[in-house]
């Protein structure tokens, strides 16, 4: 009985909360949701000064829109689409590209069955010593900073915010196959970026 | 074991789990060590993208954001208002049934008196403006410094 006296609010509590005026509970959803709005607007914006004007930007957006929240959704996701709605406005407003269009899609369909090419020259390859060796850490996120915003978008929140193909799909409005083609198109450019640019005895 | 070596694609959903492919692929997979090296990279590159430390501000971004939202309008005095209507209301009321015998003691009073009414009644507004003044400029100091 306990429990359920010192169960946490649910965040359609929250939300039915900040709506009756108790305006510190949006507090509590903020702490809730910040995790994935940083996340986005992390990989959505380059530039480290915009960043805070954005994430506050899209929690004030939030607020305003709350009466709008339908309260069978999940409010993480719907947060998450705001988020990234914020900052392709961003993009827009600074004419930045989210993804390069010139770049092919990835046919899955035509590309199974044709021979791969070794990943590198010998077949001693230890990709565990590869990777593992040096700041991983740093290599990667310069790694991830290379590709266009969507992919490095797409990743965070499949790999990091280990979100499902739906919810992003939801968060970004994209079909679920267009996220899933994105992703498989970004992990390729990852890894070719890290073992054009990084060598094996750099690694 | 096929020759055709797996796509990319088929390689990354490998380095997610077998049970994503084809059962041609998982064979072409068991007997190929480039495959499985290909897959192995996938694997340990996500894992690494998985563990990487999330992003944060410098600064805490509840308290900016509570500082930041727009106030809450006051609500409309609806109580107030309601009595405001009503008290105007009996006034209008009592005017229309009691209006006309209230016109005869008006004319029956003396000038001098309706002087001095007026003059009282003119210095007790004036006194209420200068009230109402004084508060306002109390208020805008508490504004000012606030």
């Amino acid at each position: 009985m306990s429990n359920l006296s010192t169960s946490p609010a649910t965040d359609q509590q929250l939300v039915a909360q900040v709506l009756g005026g108790n305006t510190a509970s949006f507090g509590q959803l903020v702490q809730r949701t910040q995790g994935l709005v940083t996340q986005i607007v992390f990989k959505m914006i380059r530039h480290p000064a915009d960043r805070p004007d954005v994430a506050q930007d899209v929690y004030v957006k939030v607020f305003k829109n709350l009466a709008g929240f339908k309260l069978q959704a999940k409010f993480s996701t719907w947060v998450g689409q705001i988020t990234y709605n914020t900052c392709l406005h961003y993009l827009e407003k600074k004419q930045l590209v989210l993804v390069d269009p010139a770049e092919p899609e990835l046919d899955t369909a035509s590309e199974y069955g044709r021979r791969a090419p070794p990943l590198v020259a010998g077949t001693d390859y230890d990709p565990e010593t590869a990777l593992f060796s040096q700041n991983l850490a740093g290599i990667l996120g310069s790694a991830i900073e290379q590709l266009p915003p969507l992919y490095r978008t797409l990743i965070s929140l499949y790999h990091q915010q280990e979100l499902s193909y739906e919810e992003i799909a939801q968060i970004t409005s994209l079909p679920d196959g267009t996220v899933k083609n994105y992703l498989f198109r970004a992990r390729k450019q990852l890894k070719q970026y890290l073992l054009i640019t990084y060598q094996r005895d750099d690694l | 074991m096929s020759s055709l070596h797996l796509s990319d694609s088929a390689l990354q959903e490998a380095a997610e789990s077998t049970s994503l492919l084809p059962a041609s692929q998982v064979a072409h997979l068991c007997g190929c060590p480039l495959c499985q090296g290909q897959v192995a990279t996938y694997q340990h590159l996500l894992t690494a993208v998985a563990h990487l430390p999330p992003p944060t501000f410098s600064f805490d971004l509840t308290a900016s954001v509570l500082a930041r939202l727009p106030q809450a309008k006051p609500a409309f005095p609806w109580v107030l208002s309601g009595v405001a209507a009503l008290v105007l209301g009996v006034v209008i009321a009592i005017l229309t049934l009691y209006g006309g015998l209230l016109v005869p003691v008006f004319q029956s009073l003396a000038t001098g008196l309706g002087a001095g009414l007026t003059t009282v009644a003119g210095f007790f507004v004036a006194w209420q403006c200068l009230e109402l003044l004084a508060q306002h400029r109390r208020q805008m100091r508490q504004l000012a410094f606030s």
